[in-house]
């Protein structure tokens, strides 16, 4: 369902809605050193398809999410919205986009203003938008609140009176209002119940079939990812490391980190518990990353050459690619590794963060 | 999926239904200031000009005295015999307006000014910053000084001066408070949903500034009162004959020991007035606190 434009004005590869290319982020850190938030990654969302993109905290998820709102500056790479380069365009010339182009937030905690009544908050991009005349706008408050499952009588209400999952009802109904034709979702359940996460997954999957949109969600947990994507992106420090269909990549992960993320995640049946392979350290910090291969200091599997030559991220099937010079290798639930604790290399610090698994 | 439903918690919002408004510091401040106004009020219809004139064979009385003219003088009289009652009311709106009138300007100046240091970054939040690091430089009486050399003592000329000095605290606190706001997830929201920058820092921030402006604003009140106060006490403030107080504090310096009552006067009007200010700027505080407990979370 592309929007029939003037072939002239179209770039990159059409097929695409959202589409990013090399996209390069970098943050200045203190010492005058660069911080790698991002690092050539290049993705695309077809209309009405989803994509997920899994990492774990700090590998630059939400950096690609704010970069492809154009709320950070890319400092490579382009972006791409509907056939419309859309890297360089100033805020004038980005609302348009900004109209077909929506994000719901990770903490509906904090992306609410708490002194706003739920009217007021959802009502925000309709006029920033000049959607209509008061009572239009009024009347498609009701019916969002109604396509998100909130009864017409939360509209007079403020954010402190309900859960965290109503308000990420909120969130969502908010980004939808005007009609987008693509969703950024960055960690939607993550600050939510266990409980809630599956409603507010299932919410989304359900509007995306009523409304076709695009969307591309990103998230820390793989499990999830897969319920709702067509395909997925797994993110290390910054990178792409694997990426292909749904259950491809699940069911056949070929980078060790993929089989790392996976093997994080609790079997449901009795007697079905698995070794973990858990990942040991943290994530290298994105300011002084490893050479070589960036997994190569918790890889299980790591061998001479990945300390030293990074691996490209190499086509191995259709729309399947894998950065790893030694993909395949670690395959779950057969091959498991207890991993040592691998010393990080000089010169290399670890990020200040939680690690992944144990 | 269970259809949700919003909670039956009723809301939390101040409780207006009882006398009073939750907080006993703000109920004594307003009760204290009302009382004040009114005392300012009383005037149009107590006050004429004749009662502020003096009558020189009745200078220096003490209070409760009644003069050969039958005018009875409840605190007393001045060095040139005008009755010092009439006289503090007569002051109230030299003191409270001059006051007045810079606090509203001290308010707006450093809110504005604060927004825009919060909002930009690089060269102009540098400007913002030099330039209230420079007014706080300015020495204030100097300033103060060459305006009543150039312009003359008044009215609009000492209130537009202390308004236009005295904003930079206000700009500092509110360039801190503002800057976490805008770190917010819902003004990040905002702005990828298209909406201005006026649009953001007038719905989104100001109403989340609103307890520091009313507290800072109250405060500085009390502040400016006495600077006022002071100004005059220096000659540098009101008119000569305006019954301002900190005139009448001036003169009293004379008669310190034989009139005592002549710097009672509009010293306890002082005091009154700057208590009653400061409890209503306690109160703001209070109220405030328990309010973002109930709001944020």
């Amino acid at each position: 369902m592309t929007n029939p434009q003037d072939a002239a004005g179209r770039q990159g590869n059409s097929e695409y809605l959202l589409e990013a290319e090399n996209l390069k982020v970098t943050f200045r850190a203190p010492g005058g050193r660069k911080l790698h938030a991002v690092d050539e990654i290049s993705l695309g969302v077809r209309p009405r398809e989803t994509v997920g993109l899994v990492g774990e905290s700090g590998s630059g998820k939400s950096t690609v999410a704010l970069t492809l709102m154009r709320a950070h500056e890319p400092e490579g790479g382009r972006i791409i919205f509907d056939g419309q380069d859309i890297t360089h365009l100033n805020e004038r010339e980005l609302m348009p986009v900004r109209r077909r182009l929506q994000m719901v937030f990770q903490d509906p905690y904090s992306s609410l203003d708490p002194r706003w009544s739920i009217r007021r908050v959802i009502s925000e991009p309709l006029k920033a938008h000049k959607y209509g005349t008061r009572q239009q706008i009024n009347d498609r408050v009701a019916e969002l609140l109604e396509q998100v499952g909130l009864p017409p009588d939360a509209a007079n209400r403020v954010p402190s009176q309900f859960s965290g999952g109503q308000r990420q009802r909120i969130a969502v109904a908010r980004s939808l209002a005007l009609q987008p034709s693509a969703l950024i979702a960055d960690e939607p359940v993550s600050s939510l119940d266990v409980s809630i996460q599956a409603q507010i997954i299932n919410l989304l999957r359900d509007l995306q079939d009523r409304l076709h949109i695009a969307l591309f969600i990103i998230a820390h947990d793989l499990a999830l990812v897969h319920q709702i994507s067509d395909r997925i992106i797994v993110m290390y420090l910054g990178e792409p490391v694997e990426e292909g269909p749904s259950d491809e990549v699940v069911g056949h992960p070929q980078h060790p980190y993929t089989v790392a993320l996976l093997s994080a995640t609790p079997v449901p049946e009795p007697g079905g518990d698995r070794k973990r392979i858990v990942l040991t350290g943290d994530p290298p910090s994105p300011i002084a990353r490893p050479n070589g291969c960036r997994f190569h200091p918790r890889c299980p599997i790591v061998q001479e050459r990945c300390r030293t030559e990074k691996p490209p991220l190499t086509t191995i099937g259709p729309g399947r690619k894998v950065a790893c010079w030694f993909a395949g290798q670690m395959d779950p639930p057969r091959d498991l590794w207890a991993l040592q604790n691998v010393p990080l290399p000089p010169g290399v610090e670890p990020a200040k963060r939680a690690s992944l698994g144990s | 999926m269970t259809t949700a439903t919003a909670t039956d918690k009723p809301a939390p919002a101040f409780r207006f239904n009882k006398l009073g408004t939750g907080s006993f510091q703000l109920d004594l401040g307003i009760l204290i200031f009302a009382l004040v106004i009114l005392a300012l009020l009383s005037q149009w219809f107590l006050l004429d000009s004749s009662n502020l004139d003096g009558n020189l064979t009745s200078r220096l009385k003490g209070p409760g005295f009644t003069g050969r003219d039958g005018i009875y003088h409840l605190l007393g009289t001045d060095q040139l015999g005008r009755d010092l009652l009439f006289r503090v009311l007569g002051g109230l709106p030299w003191s409270l307006g001059i006051s007045g009138v810079a606090v509203v300007c001290v308010a707006v100046i450093g809110t504005f000014v604060g927004l825009i240091g919060a909002w930009y970054t690089g060269i102009i939040r540098t400007l913002v910053l030099l330039g209230i690091a420079s007014m706080v430089a300015m020495p204030f009486l100097v300033l103060a000084l060459v305006v009543v050399a150039v312009v003359g003592r008044g009215f609009w000329p000492i209130s537009l001066t202390m308004g236009f000095i005295a904003w930079t605290a206000v700009a500092r606190v509110i360039y801190a408070e503002s800057r976490g706001l805008l770190t917010r997830e819902y003004v990040l929201a905002a702005r990828l949903f298209g909406v201005s920058k006026w649009s953001i820092l007038i719905f989104h921030v100001l109403p989340g500034l609103r307890p520091t402006i009313l507290v800072m604003a109250a405060f500085f009140f009390a502040v400016l009162l006495i600077i006022e106060s002071a100004l005059s006490f220096l000659g540098l403030g009101a008119p000569l004959n305006a019954p301002s107080w900190g005139n009448m504090l001036s003169d009293s310096r004379q008669y310190l020991v034989n009139a005592p009552w002549m710097m009672f006067v509009p010293a306890g009007a002082i005091v009154t007035s700057v208590i009653s200010l400061n409890l209503i700027g306690d109160g703001f505080a209070e109220l405030s606190r328990k309010r973002a407990r109930a709001v944020e979370v």
